[in-house]
């Protein structure tokens, strides 16, 4: 198939341009927007993970605290 | 009534101590590192609530922003729809031998695959503008 030149009239030409960069810049706007929300995603995961540690610490403790008191060593 | 008196105190003495147990002790070696033992993962509780609020913070934030996104989405779809206005329309045949290829293909994928159940709403909007979209795309010339 032949490629056939097409023309746009002037006026409508500056309005497909306005337009154009009116994308651009919300392109830009939902990338910004994008990687905010990857960051906050990582702060949640980076919490996820410290609340995980702390629990397990959590959990050791009480189980010394068990030991401490079931198992006295001179009994 | 002095009478009375003297026989409810006789019902509540033998509810009082039904049988006598035996009390025991266990000796902490070390009640300091004990105490310890229990304070410190009571800290760290309070630290985790304190981290909670945070995080509820984070999370609504995190809503915000998907809400914002999806905003951006919207406009920058708007604007797509305003380009394409504004651009000339023009029809373009469809190559015959791509065409074939494409109804070969379809035919297989309809065989091969069951039928979906069909989501409602938005959500089967997008899918069906999406289809058009690339039924557009398989028409243009490579």
């Amino acid at each position: 198939m032949e490629k056939m030149p097409v023309f746009v009239k002037v006026e409508e030409y500056e309005d497909v341009m306005r337009t154009v960069n009116s994308l651009k810049s919300k392109i830009e706007s939902a990338k910004g927007t994008l990687l905010k929300i990857n960051q906050l995603k990582s702060e949640e995961d980076s919490q996820l993970e410290t609340w995980h540690t702390a629990l397990a610490e959590i959990e050791d403790r009480l189980h010394a605290i068990s030991q401490l008191l079931h198992e006295p060593e001179q009994f | 009534m002095a009478k009375k008196k003297k026989t409810t105190r006789k019902r509540t003495a033998r509810k009082a101590h039904p049988k006598e147990e035996k009390t025991y002790f266990i000796g902490i070696d070390d009640p300091a590192e004990l105490r310890k033992l229990i304070l410190e993962p009571t800290r760290e509780v309070v630290q985790f609530l304190q981290s909670y609020e945070q995080f509820k913070k984070t999370k609504e934030e995190k809503t915000q922003s998907i809400k914002q996104l999806k905003e951006d989405l919207s406009q920058i779809k708007s604007e797509m729809a305003k380009l394409k206005r504004l651009l000339p329309a023009i029809k373009i045949e469809k190559p015959a031998r791509k065409e074939k290829i494409r109804e070969e293909v379809v035919q297989e994928v309809t065989v091969r695959t069951k039928p979906a159940p069909k989501p409602s709403g938005e959500l089967e909007e997008l899918e069906k503008e999406l289809s058009e979209i690339e039924q557009r795309l398989g028409t243009l010339p490579e």
